[in-house]
C-alpha cells in the first residue's frame, strides 16, 4: 500500500501551532490559564515568563506529556489530544534539561530515539555532524559536559528532521561559549525554514536569536507579537555620552519630550524609537554639545519583559527592577 | 513495536543490573556445585573403627552416591532450573522495577514518549524484552548447572572410592521439566506485571521494589490466615499447576480454576499499569 503524502502533509498555510483557551489546573493552581496563541510556520518564537510562569506545562501539553484540563492545542492542524500520532513525526524537542540513559553512549542514545521514532540509523551521523559531536558520540554519557549534553538534545530534536523544533531554556547553565554555541545552533535551524518554540530566561538571546516572542506570566499570556514591533512598542534606549549630561538631557527633553535623564555627569539615557535617534545626535550637535559617544541598549527586551510581568499591585517591586536593569546596563 | 523492541533491547543488554540478574542464579548454581563436592568430602573420612556403625557408614556412602547421581545429565540442567526457580521472585521484581523505574529515575519518559504515541505499547515492550531476558536467565541457569556439573562430576570419584554411574532414566525427565519451566515463567510474568504496576503507582525503583515485595511475601502467606483465601493466593495456584505439569497426584485445586486465577492476577496488574500510564502527566521530577 502506498501512502498518499500530499494528503498527509499538513499544509503550509496552518498556524504551526494554535491554542485555544488551552488550561492545566493542578488542584486549585492554575498553572496555564486559558491561554491562546498562534504560531506562524517558519517564526523562531522567544517564548517568554517569569519562572513558575507556566512555559514547561505549555511544552509538555504541546507535545502530550501533560494533558490539557480544557481547551483546545494544535499543531500543524492537529488537535494535541487525539492526533499525536500525526502530530509527533512532525515535531522534535528538549524538555528541561537533557536527559539520556547514563551508561549508554551519546550514539547509543541516539540509537534508543531513534528506533522508538522509526527513524534510519543513517540518520544518527547526519545530526551528529550538526551539532558537532561526532569525535565523543562513542563515549558514555555520563563522561559529558552540560554542553554536551545539550547540543546531544539538540541532535536528538533533529533525528526526525521536524517541522517544529521545541527547545525548553537550551541555555541552562551553559559557560558563555556554550550559549553562543547554542544560539548560532539556534539560528541556524531557523535559516533552515523549523519553527523553533524557544523558552528562555536570557532576553538578549531571545532578542538575537526569535523573531516572535510571547510573554506569559503566572499561567495567562500577558503579549505576544513580532520582537521588532514589541520593542518599537515600548521605544528604543540609547546611552549618550557628551562633555555634560545635565545640557544634554535638557535639549533632548526640550526637543523630544521628557525621554531623556541623566545617569551621571557625562552619561544620559534616552527612550526613543529606533529611526529618531539621528535626530538626537543633530540636536546635540546643533546645540555644540560636544558628543563623545553614542550607546544602543541592546536589552530593551529585558526591560519590556519587566514592564509587563513585574506585579502591577506593587509599582515599587516594578520600579526598584527597572532601575537595577538600569544600573547593570550602565555599568555594562 | 518493533523499533521499541529494538530500543528496550539495547538499553537493557547494556545496563548493568540485567546482567546481574543474569549471574546470580550462574553463581548460585556454582556454589552448589561446589557445595556437593564438600558434602562428599565431609563424608569421606569418617573412621572405620568402632566409633561409627556400619549402618553409618553405609548411609554416607548412600548420601555420597545420591550427590554424585546428581551430577550427571538430565539432572544437573534441573538442578540449574531448581536455582533460578528458587530466586525467580526476586529477580524478576528486580529487573522490572530497574526497567520502569529507571525511566523515572533518570528522567528519560520525556524523551521517549514524544517519539511514540502509544504509551501502552511502552509498558508491554518492556514486559516482552523483561521476559525474553528472565526465559535467558532461566536457560542460564540450566546451562551453568550442566557446565559446574562437569566439576563435582569428574572430581567426586577421585574423592571417594567406589562410586557408580547412574543407570539412565530419563522417563519422567519432560514432566520434570515441565514443572519446572512452565510455573517459573507463569510466576515471573505474573510478578513482572505486578512490579510494574506498582512502579509505575510509586514513580520509583526502590518503591516499586520494596512494594511489590512486601505484597507478594503477604500475598503467599496470607493463605495461612485467612484459610477462605487459601486456594486464591498465586502460590497456591501455581503450585497446583506444577502438581499437574508433574503428575504427581498431589494438586489441590483443578488445573483450570488454577490457570483462569493466575491469568486474572496478570489481567489486573497489568490492566492497571495500562490505566495509570496512559492518564498520568509526566510533569518531570
Amino acid at each position: 500500500m502506498t501512502t498518499n503524502l500530499t494528503e498527509q502533509a499538513p499544509s503550509t498555510q496552518v498556524p504551526a501551532i494554535e491554542l485555544r483557551g488551552l488550561t492545566k489546573t493542578y488542584g486549585q493552581y492554575n498553572a496555564v490559564n486559558n491561554l491562546n496563541l498562534v504560531v506562524p510556520q517558519g517564526a523562531v518564537l522567544g517564548f517568554l515568563g517569569p519562572n513558575g510562569a507556566g512555559k514547561t506545562t505549555l511544552i509538555r501539553m504541546l507535545l502530550g506529556l501533560v494533558h490539557p484540563t480544557k481547551g483546545e492545542g494544535r499543531i500543524l492542524g492537529y488537535d494535541i489530544q487525539t492526533q499525536k500520532d500525526k502530530i509527533l513525526p512532525l515535531i522534535g524537542a528538549v524538555v528541561e534539561t537533557p536527559t539520556f540513559y547514563s551508561y549508554l553512549s551519546g550514539y547509543d542514545n541516539l540509537k534508543v530515539i531513534a528506533y522508538t521514532g522509526g527513524i534510519a540509523e543513517s540518520r544518527i551521523q547526519e545530526v551528529l555532524d550538526i551539532v558537532q559531536m561526532t569525535p565523543r558520540a562513542k563515549e558514555k554519557m555520563r563522561t559529558y559536559s552540560l554542553g554536551m549534553r545539550q547540543r546531544l538534545g539538540i541532535a536528538s530534536c533533529l533525528l526526525s528532521n521536524p517541522r517544529i523544533i521545541f527547545l525548553d531554556e537550551p541555555s541552562n547553565g551553559l559557560d558563555p561559549q556554550g550559549t553562543i554555541d547554542v544560539r548560532n545552533m539556534v539560528m541556524r535551524l531557523g535559516q533552515m525554514g523549523h519553527t523553533v518554540f524557544l523558552t528562555s530566561h536570557l532576553l538578549h538571546e531571545i532578542e538575537q536569536t526569535c523573531n516572535y516572542v510571547a510573554i506569559i506570566k503566572r499561567g495567562t499570556m500577558v503579549v505576544e507579537g513580532y520582537v521588532k514591533d514589541l520593542l518599537e512598542r515600548s521605544g528604543h534606549q540609547i546611552m549618550i555620552e557628551t562633555q555634560r549630561s545635565d545640557l544634554t538631557a535638557h535639549a533632548v527633553n526640550q526637543v523630544f519630550g521628557q525621554i531623556a535623564r541623566p545617569l551621571d555627569p557625562y552619561r544620559t539615557e534616552v527612550t526613543i524609537p529606533r529611526e529618531q535617534i539621528p535626530n538626537v545626535v543633530k540636536t546635540l550637535v546643533d546645540r555644540e554639545i560636544a558628543l563623545y559617544s553614542v550607546m544602543s541598549r541592546t536589552s530593551s527586551l529585558e526591560q519590556y519583559f519587566i514592564e509587563v510581568t513585574a506585579d502591577s499591585a506593587n509599582p515599587f517591586d516594578k520600579q526598584a527592577q527597572l532601575a537595577q536593569v538600569s544600573a547593570l546596563q550602565a555599568v555594562g | 513495536m518493533l523499533g521499541l523492541i529494538q530500543a528496550e533491547w539495547l538499553k537493557l543488554r547494556k545496563q548493568s543490573t540485567a546482567w546481574i540478574v543474569l549471574l546470580i542464579p550462574v553463581a548460585l548454581v556454582l556454589i552448589v556445585q561446589l557445595g556437593s563436592i564438600l558434602v562428599v568430602l565431609l563424608t569421606k573420612n569418617l573412621p572405620n573403627d568402632s566409633s561409627s556403625t556400619p549402618q553409618q557408614r553405609a548411609q554416607l556412602a548412600n548420601t555420597a552416591q545420591e550427590v554424585y547421581n546428581g551430577t550427571f545429565l538430565p539432572d544437573t540442567f534441573l538442578l540449574g532450573l531448581g536455582v533460578v526457580g528458587f530466586v525467580k521472585g526476586l529477580l524478576t521484581i528486580i529487573l522490572m522495577a530497574t526497567m520502569v523505574g529507571g525511566e523515572y529515575s533518570q528522567n528519560t519518559w520525556k524523551n521517549i514518549l514524544i517519539r511514540y504515541p502509544y504509551r501502552h505499547n511502552f509498558l508491554l515492550t518492556k514486559l516482552l524484552v523483561g521476559m525474553f531476558w528472565l526465559f535467558v536467565t532461566l536457560l542460564a541457569g540450566g546451562v551453568a548447572g550442566v557446565i559446574f556439573g562437569f566439576i563435582p562430576n569428574l572430581t567426586l570419584p577421585l574423592i571417594k572410592a567406589g562410586l557408580k554411574a547412574p543407570l539412565q532414566n530419563n522417563e519422567d525427565f519432560l514432566a520434570k521439566l515441565n514443572g519446572a519451566v512452565v510455573p517459573t515463567l507463569i510466576q515471573m510474568l505474573i510478578f513482572a506485571a505486578i512490579t510494574i504496576a506498582l512502579t509505575i503507582i510509586t514513580r520509583s525503583t526502590v518503591g516499586g521494589l520494596a512494594i511489590t515485595l512486601v505484597y507478594t511475601t503477604l500475598e503467599g502467606n496470607i493463605g495461612i490466615f485467612v484459610r477462605e483465601l487459601r486456594d486464591f493466593t498465586i502460590s497456591a495456584n501455581l503450585t497446583a499447576l506444577t502438581d499437574h505439569l508433574e503428575d504427581n497426584g498431589r494438586a489441590t485445586i483443578p488445573l483450570a480454576q488454577s490457570l483462569v486465577a493466575l491469568l486474572i492476577y496478570m489481567a489486573i496488574a497489568l490492566g492497571i499499569s495500562i490505566f495509570l500510564f496512559r492518564r498520568a502527566d509526566m510533569a518531570g521530577v
